[in-house]
């Protein structure tokens, strides 16, 4: 099992609405689109899979490993060597070079130093320039940028990569490329996926399609309600 | 990877930094000076002079004698009168006299009128004696010996021919042409004042000042008794037995033939480092508080960039980076920044001492090692860097609570 998240209840500080998340299942090697329209807590389920944020009660499962347990170090530790994450940006750090960006990665997951050879298969699969490895992440334009993203939420080799709305910025063209190189990198390292977009447009790379709403929901909990 | 992370992200933001930087280096500049001057000031005058056990001169203060005899700074009030210095030599305590004649200049080294007792008797530092590093003592009426410093900084060698003028600016109105003086000897440098002196004969003081017409006659009838000095400046005395000290000392007060005042150089010097202590203690906390500005200076520089770095936070925590891990580089930076500084400081204050330790040495008798490093140097410099952790702390804390709260995306 990937991932397993049941009867989780979650809710932000000082807030009455609180994040129900029931009974879901991910099996390892899954991927999976996650439908769901702005609000419907996207960015929440996000947080408490990648144990940014801790549910208030119920468990969370990833690779075995229940994470809701564990202590922020170790969650972070967690966080760094089995998850692979891609956001719509603040993906990369942008004073350090490309390659910098990928060995800080490694180096917060503990693992040996890699060089340039060792991401050259990457580097083709992404369709980038080796040159890119020494530039400034300031030098990419948004298209390098992502693939540059994946490329370096994929460089521990992760079990799960979470990805949310990387394609927003890129156009139909290079959303479809960017999938496709998305796809082959998960294929590579066996890792099970979950997407999340409000647009539909891309599910058709998804086998399996689940929409937000069925999985999860905001339930108020008091009188007053918080926006 | 944390250093590299650091250094990139200190680089990326060069404007603030570098003016933070160029704050920090400033203050820790002075610090480093102050600290440097106060250690070796006190060291440079305790060296100046040794086995020397009363100085006697005019009556004013014991400091001023102090100062004027010895350190050449200052001018005296007063001279004694010349049998008084027979009279010192003939007391049964006294081992040894050095008249000392002042008043006299030569390119703005104090001229020095002396006798050969003075290269024989003098010491200084740990009791050591002057010693020639070529040439001999004074012999003939118009020798000189220059101190170490005076034949380098001028570029003089023995039996180069010098003029002496009155009066001790660099400049004169007077100059005393007439008498041409010979270098018979160099003396080895010796981080005192006397690197900083030219001496001559007593006789020879007043061969200076007489009309040249008056002294082309004595020279040709041979009557260099008339040179004999009426008066001199100081006398620095040697004793047989320590015990004697006081007694001689109010001897001498209590003489009635002349004026004089005798006191010892070590509760002179005591005086001093009084005088000192305060001047001290103002400069200590002038550069404590330049440098509390500078620290302030960089918790702003901190703080304002946690704003702009929260991207940056965000990314490293996505990484798996703990909030820990983003406190722990706010602080490294600052610690690089300061660090930094205190390097650049060390080499400016250095390179400072190099180049003005002549003028500090002529102007105010300090004679400073250009070495800045010392164990109190290296305890103030633990104690910046410790004050630059404090300093960090504020903005260091706020990343954490930022890193710690941050939601995704």
């Amino acid at each position: 099992m990937s991932v397993e998240m049941s009867s989780v209840v979650f809710s932000y500080p000082k807030s009455y609405n609180s994040f129900v998340c029931d009974s879901w299942k991910l099996q390892q090697g899954e991927r999976v689109f996650l439908y769901g329209p702005s609000g419907s807590g996207k960015s929440t389920l996000l947080s408490l899979l990648c144990g940014i944020a801790t549910p208030n009660s119920g468990t969370i499962t990833i690779n075995d490993t229940q994470i809701n347990d564990l202590s922020q170090s170790k969650r972070d530790r967690f966080r760094a060597t089995n998850l692979g994450i891609v956001f719509q940006q603040f993906n990369l750090i942008p004073y350090l070079s490309v390659m910098q960006n990928l060995q800080l990665s490694v180096h917060l997951a503990n693992k040996q130093s890699i060089d340039e050879k060792q991401v050259a298969p990457m580097l083709g699969m992404l369709n980038l320039e080796s040159s890119i490895l020494r530039k400034p992440v300031s030098d990419l334009s948004v298209g390098q940028r992502q693939r540059v993203a994946i490329m370096r939420a994929c460089v521990n080799a992760p079990n799960l990569m979470l990805v949310d709305e990387p394609t927003s910025s890129l156009d139909t063209e290079a959303r479809d490329g960017f999938m496709q190189m998305l796809m082959s990198l998960c294929e590579m390292n066996q890792s099970s996926l979950i997407f999340v977009s409000h647009d539909k447009a891309l599910r058709h790379h998804f086998d399996k399609h689940v929409a937000l709403n069925d999985i999860c929901s905001w339930r108020s909990t008091g009188s007053k309600t918080v926006c | 990877m944390l250093s590299t992370l650091a250094w990139q992200s200190l680089k990326s933001r060069k404007k603030t930094v570098v003016l933070t930087f160029l704050s920090l280096l400033v203050s820790i500049s002075v610090l480093m000076a102050v600290e440097h001057i106060r250690a070796q000031a006190k060291e440079s005058f305790n060296r100046t002079i040794s086995g020397t056990d009363l100085i006697v001169g005019a009556p004013s203060g014991e400091l001023n004698l102090l100062l004027y005899s010895v350190f050449r700074m200052g001018s005296p009030t007063n001279n004694i009168r010349y049998e008084s210095v027979a009279m010192l030599e003939k007391q049964k305590s006294v081992a040894w006299t050095i008249p000392i004649s002042l008043g006299d200049s030569h390119k703005g080294y104090r001229v020095l009128g002396t006798t050969n007792d003075y290269f024989t008797h003098f010491r200084y530092g740990n009791k050591q004696a002057l010693s020639f590093s070529s040439g001999k003592p004074l012999d003939d009426l118009f020798d000189v010996v220059l101190g170490a410093d005076v034949a380098q900084t001028l570029g003089y060698k023995l039996g180069d021919k010098i003029i002496v003028s009155h009066g001790i600016g660099a400049t004169s109105f007077q100059n005393h042409d007439h008498s041409p003086f010979k270098i018979s000897g160099i003396l080895a440098a010796t981080g005192t004042p006397v690197d900083k002196s030219v001496h001559v004969s007593l006789p020879a003081i007043e061969a200076i000042h007489i009309a040249p017409k008056r002294l082309d006659a004595i020279i040709e009838q041979n009557r260099f008794d008339l040179l004999t000095p009426t008066s001199v400046t100081a006398v620095l005395i040697g004793l047989d037995s320590k015990l004697a000290t006081f007694s001689l000392q109010r001897k001498i007060n209590n003489y009635q033939k002349d004026r004089l005042m005798a006191v010892l150089p070590g509760v002179a010097m005591t005086q001093l480092w009084q005088l000192m202590g305060n001047v001290e203690k103002l400069l200590q906390a002038i550069s404590g508080l330049v440098l509390l500005a500078s620290l302030f200076g960089l918790t702003t520089m901190l703080l304002a960039s946690i704003n702009e770095r929260s991207v940056e936070i965000a990314v490293l925590r996505t990484l798996g980076a703990s909030p820990l891990a983003v406190l722990l580089l706010i602080i490294y930076e600052a610690v690089l920044i300061t660090l930094l500084s205190s390097v650049g400081a060390w080499a400016i204050v250095s390179a400072c001492l190099i180049g003005l330790s002549d003028w500090l040495a002529a102007k105010y008798g300090l004679f400073l090692s250009a070495n800045l490093i010392s164990a109190n140097m290296l305890v103030l410099m633990a104690f910046v860097l410790f004050a630059s952790v404090l300093a960090a702390s504020l903005p260091a804390f706020e990343a954490y609570r930022k890193a710690l709260h941050r939601q995704l995306s």
